[in-house]
């Protein structure tokens, strides 16, 4: 074993060293007319807003120049979903008692209080983030996080029970594919309209309307993305619970 | 919808179709297997319409979003993209198919759409792999496929399979943070993502270094996707744990998908112009070809001295990515033609090998060599698709093995690598060792014929597997189109 | 020389056997009786099929067809010169004389072994009538591995050793076949077979030829088992039932010779080969291998394994009369390819005839086995006679070509190998006919009797082959007759 170890440490060091060694080749950080800037970026930059219908450049490019990968990102997060899923399994539904938190332990009423308070502040704020990722800091990912945490915060609070009745399995697992479903079914809309695949300027269409359409085109994924996100994480956090929660089973029956 | 939107659709069909496979099964569990089957034959069908397309025109190309190359994404299905999403396609119904029956045996009921959504899903990543022109998205589609399967190792839940598909994820999460940090690296001194316009603006570039070690650290990536020879100590814990029919897609496709990105790197991104500016590329090559080589008769040998049938095909698979990998690296002509063409060969014999280790496990719950005593009687299909696909898993005519030994070994005396030479057939009578002596215990020992009545899996299994075997002596036997298409393909290529 | 037509009948002829497999699958259940009648009566039809081809191979034309073109460049095509006509003809005769022989022989696992049977018959034929070396290759591997069924057949630990050995032996031999397959494609960049070499006129340094070569003669020398190379003999030989090993012995190992005849008179061409100088070295391969077989064999009790070393020897002749490169020598050579096969077939099938009747394999038990086999006995003798190359026996002829062929060489005192040989095969033989006919009856033979007829008419049938050839030389359409147009083509 030892040499195993030793075998892996010394990899990974000369790993280490290679990484710094070529660091410390790149162009200095921030430093002006590196190729990097000069190359696709400046098109970016400019014309995001026109071409792309996103004031936030990132956007833009996320979702426009390269929402392919945006597409294949979001099937990251379904596939971990998946993955998830069919490892632990879903949660079950009537295993723990209600008052009882993940840990185990009876919930205060301070903490159910503000988190009632809290919750649907949050979501506001999430739908927000969704909604202005187009022309703030945000977007979708950024919103379904704050979503996901929102219900995380809920379920801690309340239980596994209370939140799978507000959400339950029956509307989660719709949702959670929205993500890849929306950018698919505005790829397919696309193509419908005869442009290429996640082409968000539709042809035949004048040129205010479709600008339109795009930003509709646009929010949709946005939304979808945040609401899938949020979901996913949700779900992915319900299987672990039931998984926590059946360990701990025997330590509840005793006391 | 054209055929100028089909190659979008190689990777949208099956997305889609996983994307509501969960919903489907919400209604009705037994429906996700119809309703994969209805996408993966879509895609497979795609993909042979695509191929009469290129034949025609040659390379494919199409504008996601409609943005030119350099600032959108670009699918660029090139002669090995497309050899590979054929590959892929048929190779993943067959093994859909298979699975049907099979997966009721190791998973559990609640798990199963699950399971069908993680198969599309490796399906279309690997698919979106492989035609990709843009080296992120590369990357993306190398996370989704990894991820789903180092849950598809994991899918039977039991203890052994969590600890492989672990290792396999520890190994795979290096793997892919490597791969990532070699995009950054090109990407902030070349300041492009898509595969054509880096390799064309690589040999101005002044940051040598940098470059240079992205180079290096692609090809450690991949190699470990690849399971080549000092890096594969995942494979034969994942590939033989495994539900069998992930095993025939782990074992013929995914670890196809190292060679692949190797190929990408070394030939589509760094193969032109730049070799002339480092010698790091060639002295690379070398290095892999010798990795490769050592593959070869090092996974053989381990092969030989494995109980279990399933472990000792997964330590094939490791020789095999050597037979590939030494042919695309020696940067021989012929040699690359035997690697490409080695492939194609080794996913319909490895994919059967598994598929048939399946069977006896469904049926029999056999899984050491020992145990296999007189299968060949009752179980005859099964048992012949696996000695069919030995022979070419052994490289002995005639078979698609041995056509791709045959150009590998050309390439070797194109280079005079006559130590090649000798590893290959040294590699090839090791294979002979290993795989004829699970033919003989099938055939050749066990009770007498008239006593046994022939007791065969169901029909959806096995059909595949003899398919699968038929497809090695077909290609084996009139290999013509596909070598002279490669062989025009390896002309286009920098090798000599 | 040499006209060249189309033909479907090679094609015809080497699917033919493979009818058989028709029979198992259809008939062995239901109605075993006309299964047996279908694997014999397969090779019956080949061998008439393939005398169709006897007027064209007499004025030597070649028929040719070229199946399909397997990758670019390289086709698996069937062409039938007169040579690889003479080796069709050969293996069919044998094949239907041991099918016959196992109707009565073979009791068990009948489906596995008529099937396997029937398609090494194809494989052989394949490999005979093949245009080039690719197609060659491809039958003989097919060949080699589907020979192992038939020697583990009686499936017993030794069987079983025996089987191991011989694929580590064949599939080690393919491996460097292939090697030397590619060299000669990579250098020379044909494989097709023409008649006279065509390696020659690639412009290779003599060295890379002579690697090329040896590794060749290394490949195929293991199942034309010369002599490091013979070790599966010995163990094989015994362990497969008798028609079995008659067929390995008579034509098996002959396929090996066949291909070691390919390169010499196809690849490398004999002018060639007089210039590269192999031709020393490899007599004196031929004739250690001849002599040390004989002795090997003289120390062995278990009858068939002394016919195993005996067959070492004797292959060692026909290696020995290629490599004298003259024109006698070639002709003894050709001619014993047929003479050996027909002799140490009636060999083994008289051996499998003792094991059934007299259940011994041990020579030392055999005293007075003439009374109660006469027939047999008698077959067993003339076939010994031939070996050591008595007058009147086909065994004669070619000893006494292969003499010549020295004498034309300029290497006359390799007759002297020629002689101890000889010497040493009656060492061999004549002790086991004595005690056959000249001593007591001991007491476990008392109940045996002859064979049934099935077994035995088929033995007679080869031993008087044995003494046709030996006297009715120069008749149309016997051996000598065939070479005579094969020689016209070889520059000697």
């Amino acid at each position: 074993m030892k040499w195993k170890k030793f075998a892996v440490v010394a990899s990974l060091s000369v790993l280490g060293l290679l990484l710094a060694y070529a660091i410390g080749e790149m162009p200095s950080f921030g430093s002006k007319n590196t190729p990097d800037k000069l190359h696709v970026i400046p098109r970016y930059l400019q014309k995001s807003e026109e071409e792309a219908g996103a004031k936030n450049i990132i956007t833009g490019v996320i979702l426009n120049y390269r929402g392919y990968d945006t597409e294949g990102e979001v099937t990251v997060i379904f596939s971990a979903l998946c993955a998830v899923v069919a490892l632990l399994g879903r949660e079950k539904r009537r295993l723990s008692r209600s008052g009882v938190d993940a840990a185990g332990k009876p919930t205060s009423v301070i903490v159910n209080t503000v988190v009632r308070f809290l919750v649907p502040i949050i979501l506001f704020f999430a739908v927000y983030v969704m909604l202005h990722g187009e022309d703030s800091p945000g977007g979708g990912f950024q919103g379904g996080a704050v979503v996901g945490a929102s219900i995380i915060i809920f379920t801690l609070a309340f239980g596994l029970p209370k939140s799978t009745e507000k959400i339950p399995l029956g509307f989660r697992i719709p949702l959670e594919s929205i993500a890849v479903f929306a950018f698919l079914s505005m790829g397919f809309l696309g193509m419908l309209f005869g442009v290429n695949f996640l082409t968000f300027i539709l042809p035949g269409l004048s040129h205010e309307l479709a600008h339109t359409v795009r930003f509709l085109m646009l929010s949709f994924i946005e939304v979808g993305i945040g609401v899938a996100g949020g979901i996913i994480f949700t779900s992915i956090v319900f299987s672990m619970i039931r998984e926590d929660e059946y360990e701990l089973q025997p330590d509840l029956s005793q006391s | 919808m054209s055929v100028s939107s089909f190659p979008i659709l190689l990777t949208a069909i099956p997305l889609s179709f996983a994307a509501l496979c969960p919903i489907w099964g919400m209604w009705k569990k037994e429906a996700c297997f119809p309703w994969s089957v209805a996408g993966v034959s879509a895609t497979a069908f795609i993909s042979w319409a695509l191929v009469s397309k290129f034949s025609a025109v040659g390379t494919i190309g199409y504008k996601v979003g409609g943005w030119a190359p350099p600032w959108g994404i670009h699918i660029r299905i090139d002669f090995i993209g497309m050899l590979l999403a054929v590959v892929i396609s048929s190779a993943g119904l067959l093994i859909l198919i298979y699975s049907w029956r099979y997966i009721v045996h190791e998973v559990e009921e609640a798990k199963i759409p699950y399971y069908y959504t993680l198969y599309l899903l490796i399906f279309a990543a690997m698919l979106g792999f492989s035609i990709t022109g843009d080296l992120f998205n590369l990357f993306v589609f190398m996370e989704i496929f990894s991820i789903t399967s180092y849950a598809l190792v994991a899918v039977s839940g039991e203890g052994k399979a969590l600890r492989a598909a672990f290792k396999y994820l520890l190994m795979g999460a290096v793997s892919s943070i490597t791969v990532l940090f070699s995009i950054a690296f090109l990407y902030s001194v070349i300041g492009s993502l898509n595969m054509l316009d880096i390799s064309k603006r690589l040999p101005n570039t002044p940051y040598v270094v940098v470059v240079n070690t992205a180079l290096a650290l692609f090809t450690a990536a991949f190699a470990v996707k690849a399971a080549v020879f000092p890096v594969h100590m995942w494979l034969p814990d994942a590939h033989s744990i495994a539900p069998s029919p992930i095993s025939a897609i782990l074992s013929a496709l995914v670890i196809k998908m190292g060679v692949l990105g190797i190929f990408r790197v070394v030939f589509t991104i760094y193969g032109h112009g730049f070799p002339s500016t480092s010698n790091l590329w060639s002295s690379l090559c070398g290095f892999v070809s010798w990795a490769a080589a050592f593959s070869i008769v090092i996974g053989s040998s381990m092969a030989i001295i494995q109980r279990e049938l399933k472990v000792m095909i997964a330590y094939s698979s490791v020789a095999h990515i050597g037979y590939i990998l030494l042919g695309i690296c020696m940067l021989a002509p012929r040699g690359m033609t035997g690697g490409i063409f080695n492939i194609v060969a080794h996913a319909m014999g490895k994919a059967c090998f598994f598929l048939v280790a399946g069977s006896l496990i469904y049926k029999h719950n056999m899984k050491r060599i020992r145990e296999l005593r007189g299968i060949g009687r009752t179980m005859p299909v099964t048992a012949g698709a696996f000695a069919i696909a030995s022979l070419s898993i052994v490289g002995l005519p005639p078979s698609a093995g041995f056509m791709a030994k045959w150009y590998l070994l050309w390439g070797c005396f194109q280079k005079g690598r006559y130590v090649f030479v000798a590893m290959v057939l040294l590699g090839s009578l090791l294979s002979a060792i290993y795989c004829f002596r699970v033919v003989y215990y099938m055939f050749f020992t066990g009770p007498r014929l008239h006593t046994q009545k022939v007791d065969e899996v169901p029909p959806s299994m096995y059909v595949p597997a003899a398919l699968l075997s038929l497809g090695t002596l077909v290609l084996g036997i009139y290999s013509t189109p596909l070598i002279s298409a490669i062989n025009k393909f390896v002309g286009s290529l920098p090798v000599k | 020389m040499g006209r060249e037509v189309k033909s479907v009948l090679p094609i015809l002829i080497v699917f033919t056997p493979c009818l058989s497999l028709a029979g198992a699958l259809l008939w062995r259940n239901k109605r075993p009786r006309f299964a047996r009648f279908v694997y014999v009566g397969s090779s019956v039809l080949t061998f008439i099929l393939i005398l169709l081809l006897y007027p064209r191979a007499m004025n030597g034309t070649v028929s040719t067809q070229t199946i399909l073109e397997i990758a670019p460049r390289i086709t698996l095509g069937f062409r039938i010169d007169t040579l690889g006509f003479y080796f069709g003809l050969l293996l069919s005769v044998l094949w239907v004389i041991a099918s016959f022989y196992s109707l009565g022989y073979i009791t068990s696992r009948e489906t596995r072994y008529y099937s396997f049977l029937s398609l090494n018959l194809s494989f052989c034929l394949g490999v005979a009538f093949s245009a080039n070396m690719f197609t060659l290759f491809i039958f003989y591997e097919l060949m080699s591995l589907f020979t192992y069924p038939l020697i583990i057949h009686d499936e017993t630990d030794i069987a079983r050793r025996a089987g191991l050995k011989y694929l580590v032996y064949s599939i080690t031999a393919g491996a460097v076949i292939l090697a030397a397959l590619i060299m000669q494609y990579f250098y020379s960049g044909t494989l097709a077979f023409t008649g006279r070499g065509t390696i020659g006129a690639a412009g290779v340094s003599a060295g890379v030829l002579k690697v090329i070569f040896s590794i060749y003669l290394l490949g195929f020398g293991v199942k034309a088992c010369i002599m490091p190379l013979h070790g599966w003999v010995p163990d094989a030989h015994p362990a497969a039932p008798a028609p079995a090993s008659a067929l390995l012995s008579g034509v098996i190992l002959k396929v090996g010779v066949f291909g070691i005849m390919r390169v010499v008179y196809d690849v490398f061409g004999v002018d060639l080969l007089k210039r590269l100088g192999v031709s020393l070295p490899m007599l004196y391969v031929a004739s250690i291998s001849i002599i040390v077989a004989s002795i090997f064999a003289i120390t062995q009790t278990d009858l068939k394994r002394r016919l195993a070393y005996s067959s070492v020897g004797q292959v060692s002749y026909i290696i020995f009369g290629l490599f004298l490169l003259s024109k006698s020598g070639a002709y003894g050579a050709m001619l014993h390819v047929a003479h050996h096969a027909f002799m140490k077939g009636t060999l083994f099938l008289c051996s499998g005839i003792i094991m059934h009747e007299l259940g011994t394999k041990d020579v030392r038990e055999m005293d007075g086995a003439g009374a109660k086999i006469p027939l047999t006995m008698i077959a067993f003798s003339i076939a010994a006679l031939g070996m050591m190359g008595t007058p009147v026996t086909c065994g004669f002829i070619s000893k006494w070509l292969l003499g010549v062929g020295s004498v034309e060489a300029h290497r006359v005192y390799f007759i002297a190998v020629l002689l101890i040989s000889s010497l040493l095969n009656a060492v061999y033989f004549l002790p086991i006919v004595y005690s056959a006919f000249f001593k007591k009856v001991t007491v476990r033979e008392l109940f045996s009797h002859e064979a049934p007829l099935s077994m035995l008419l088929p033995t007679l049938i080869c031993a008087v082959l044995v003494l046709i050839l030996g006297v009715f030389v120069t008749v149309p359409g016997l051996p000598y007759s065939l070479i005579k147009v094969v020689m016209k083509v070889i520059p000697l």
